[in-house]
């Protein structure tokens, strides 16, 4: 942590730390503004509709979404125990979790298709895919910087760079799991 | 929050990472600058268009009319003319304004006023510019589509804007553009927000700030919150048009049913009124700081003009209501909204007292940017006036869609925010170019355009109060407004004299830059830290970090002995 100094200068690479937690600190911000709007547009339908699900559709299992939950919160988990011990070992197992979680998304799709329920069949179906695949892109950039960290881990040259790295992705991948609880929560139990 | 020195750059050396690619948020400003100067051309070019058609329907415009619309002899065609109002619209604001405002003077202006060497992320500075290019050239990409461009208005509300409304590619590719333009100003405003609180100079406080930079800093945060809900927005609407879902079709038009149009009316407008001030904070920055330099004293309450951009920031989250009330709102919302578009008032007219206070009594310097501030004052003095009129739900019923809102949003958006851009490029020409441009010309462009504009405006208001509705591609079919064709004609010759003036800008801006007449660091002798170094401003920008001891208004002060202002960078004099 940088101290607070005002009107002093401090070496760069310190507060760069910093400065790099704020600026994902408003990424992230933003980035839930996007899911907030989503789950405005969500509950507005819900609760203008008479019944929900509407249209006659019932609610879909929630088998895979559950299997989801699970994987997704050990992953964030075990990136909790790598920002503090900083063992590679968990590290391999956050991002494998993490493969998980996308591989459970895959056959929550799949399930969703042998139910018939595809992306234009009623707004319930609509909702669920627009959610699942908004949140799945992200997991995808995530997965990617997640393999950057391993990457980064094996050549730590730049202790400064790597601090900061591991910082970031470990917000977004928290802030990621956060979201996929409340979309748990909200569109599949209750 | 402490600030921290950042090292020296190599100075860049090949063409390419000069000036295509370049890290330099001097030269990423610049970048800006030129590609908003150019949609301004764009979008100017298709508002000509416009007026001709609706002064002279059925006629050809000359030379521009031929080569566009050859099929219908130059005549714009009633679908070509939907486009071209939204093109316009779209362009304007999100093309042109935003990359001037924002990207250029707040690139350009952010460390230079807080005396830092760089923004704290270049990288991302950098991508932030390239990838508002792609989302430049998917916009213009609709222009050559088989069934043209998006056509449904800049709001494009469903379901105009949905596969029923406009079936042609060009409205993914707008939807698309805005989504790309959005990542774009996300990764700026992130950039300017923490460069703005972490990299001020040592001893610069956040009000020891030229007010410019509390501008761009309110419009980085306002960005960084509501750029995603229009995202979120264009996200359904582009699954609506391409994957087939029905978020935004109701009724008999979804064939699955459940889908609700007024959806996208309201994220659109929780986007698109802090919107309005993410485009006319900045300018109010630079115009309040402006006007301090060349009347020579002390911003009056600048604290409070700081804390009025905080309070109008927050306001403006909460009344996008007052865009919909036609929308059969429950009357407690839209008396919800009213008041709270009207406590705008409050803020907005300490805002013009301070202006007004700063002028007052003040030795002014008449020169080209200082026209251009006062300009500010008057029309967006004329155009907040005219809004309170909008924000009352009993004159908005009837005026609502008409050209009266034309009018207004122009004064204020358009009108204000082009003149404060005017101003700022005057004002800092010297330091982006290392030269002056002629102040003659500065002042008959501001002439003309400020006689220009404000017939095109007043007279929009004078058409709409008449009843003359917005978008309609022939307004005089019908009958009672025949009587607005000669008001039509007049905004229609102010809106080419307007036009005209700007030529004078372009070839001033261009000769004085070809000329290349160098001019000293601090022509128009002011202290913010920007004048403190050479001109054009130096790769690294400050070779030592400057160390602030006062304000950026000190000017006139009694105690000063042989200038009449002083440097931020010394001990404040006192008598």
């Amino acid at each position: 942590m940088v101290p607070e100094m005002a009107g002093e200068i401090l070496v760069e690479k310190e507060a760069r730390v910093h400065a790099s937690g704020l600026a994902m600190t408003i990424v992230l911000i933003s980035f839930s503004m996007l899911f907030a709007t989503m789950f405005m547009g969500y509950f507005l339908f819900r609760v203008n509709a008479p019944v929900w699900p509407p249209l006659g559709m019932e609610k879909i299992n929630v088998f895979w979404p559950t299997i989801s939950t699970v994987t997704i919160l050990i992953s964030s988990l075990f990136y909790i125990l790598f920002e503090k011990k900083r063992t590679l070992g968990h590290l391999y197992i956050c991002s494998a979790f993490g493969v998980i979680f996308m591989i459970s998304q895959l056959n929550l799709w799949g399930f969703l298709k042998t139910e018939g329920y595809y992306l234009s069949t009623g707004i319930y179906a609509s909702l669920i895919y627009s959610f699942t695949w908004t949140h799945a892109a992200h997991i995808i950039l995530a997965l990617v910087l997640l393999g950057y960290v391993i990457f980064k881990v094996n050549r730590p040259h730049d202790k400064v760079r790597f601090e900061i790295i591991i910082n970031s992705v470990g917000k977004f991948w928290h802030f990621l799991g956060l979201v996929w609880i409340l979309m748990y929560l909200t569109l599949f139990i209750f | 929050m402490a600030s921290f020195e950042q090292h020296i750059h190599d100075k860049p050396t090949t063409f390419i990472s000069k000036y295509i690619f370049s890290f330099d948020h001097k030269v990423i400003g610049k970048q800006y600058l030129w590609y908003g100067i150019f949609f301004l051309l764009v979008g100017g070019l298709m508002a000509l268009l416009i007026r001709w058609t609706l002064a002279f329907p059925g006629h050809a415009m000359p030379i521009v009319g031929h080569l566009l619309f050859p099929a219908t002899n130059g005549v714009v065609p009633p679908d070509s003319y939907a486009m071209l109002f939204t093109m316009h619209g779209t362009i304007m604001i999100f093309f042109a304004i935003t990359p001037i405002l924002i990207g250029a003077f707040g690139n350009f202006c952010i460390p230079l006023m807080i005396g830092a060497r760089d923004m704290v992320f270049p990288s991302l500075n950098m991508m932030s510019f390239w990838v508002a290019v792609v989302s430049g050239l998917l916009l213009l990409a609709g222009l050559i589509t088989p069934l043209g461009a998006a056509a449904g208005g800049w709001t494009s509300y469903p379901t105009l804007s949905t596969l029923l409304g406009s079936p042609g590619v060009g409205q993914t590719l707008w939807t698309m553009s805005i989504f790309v333009l959005g990542i774009s100003s996300l990764m700026g405003a992130v950039n300017y927000i923490t460069t703005i609180i972490v990299l001020r100079a040592p001893g610069m406080g956040y009000f020891d700030m030229p007010l410019t930079i509390w501008g761009v800093w309110m419009t980085s945060i306002l960005n960084a919150i509501f750029i995603p809900v229009l995202g979120a927005g264009c996200l359904l609407l582009i699954f609506d048009r391409v994957f087939g879902t029905t978020f935004f079709l109701a009724g008999a038009t979804a064939t699955q049913g459940g889908g609700d149009p007024l959806l996208f009316q309201h994220v659109f407008w929780i986007f698109g009124h802090p919107e309005v001030y993410i485009l006319i904070l900045p300018g109010w920055g630079i115009v309040s700081d402006l006007l301090s330099f060349f009347a020579r004293k002390p911003a009056f309450g600048a604290k409070a003009t700081a804390m009025c951009m905080v309070s109008i920031t927050v306001l403006s989250t909460v009344v996008y209501g007052h865009h919909m009330f036609t929308t059969q709102m429950s009357p407690l919302l839209t008396q919800t909204f009213m008041t709270l578009t009207m406590t705008i008032s409050i803020p907005s007219a300490i805002f013009f007292v301070n202006w007004l206070g700063t002028l007052w009594k003040g030795s002014i310097r008449f020169t080209s940017p200082m026209l251009f501030s006062i300009g500010v004052i008057f029309v967006f003095g004329l155009g907040g006036l005219t809004g309170l009129y909008l924000a009352t739900v009993t004159t908005d019923l009837y005026l609502h869609d008409t050209y009266f809102v034309v009018g207004h949003f122009h004064y204020t958006m358009a009108a204000s925010v082009l003149l404060a851009g005017f101003a700022g490029i005057y004002f800092w020409m010297p330091k982006m170019f290392g030269v002056l441009m002629n102040e003659f010309w500065g002042k008959v462009h501001f002439w003309l355009s400020f006689l220009g504009l404000n017939g095109v405006f007043m007279g929009m208001m004078l058409a709409g109060y008449g009843g003359m509705h917005r978008r309609l591609y022939d307004p005089f079919v019908y009958e009672f407004l025949q009587k607005l064709i000669p008001v039509n004609t007049f905004i229609t010759y102010s809106s080419l004299l307007m036009g005209g003036a700007q030529v004078i800008f372009v070839i001033n801006f261009i000769y004085s830059i070809v000329k290349n007449k160098k001019v000293e660091d601090n022509p128009w002798e002011v202290g913010t830290l920007e004048w403190t170094i050479p001109s054009p401003a130096p790769h690294y920008n400050f070779k030592e970090i400057p160390v602030v001891k006062c304000g950026p208004h000190e000017l006139g002060n009694p105690a000063l002995k042989d200038r009449d202002f002083q440097y931020q960078t010394e001990e404040l004099v006192r008598g």
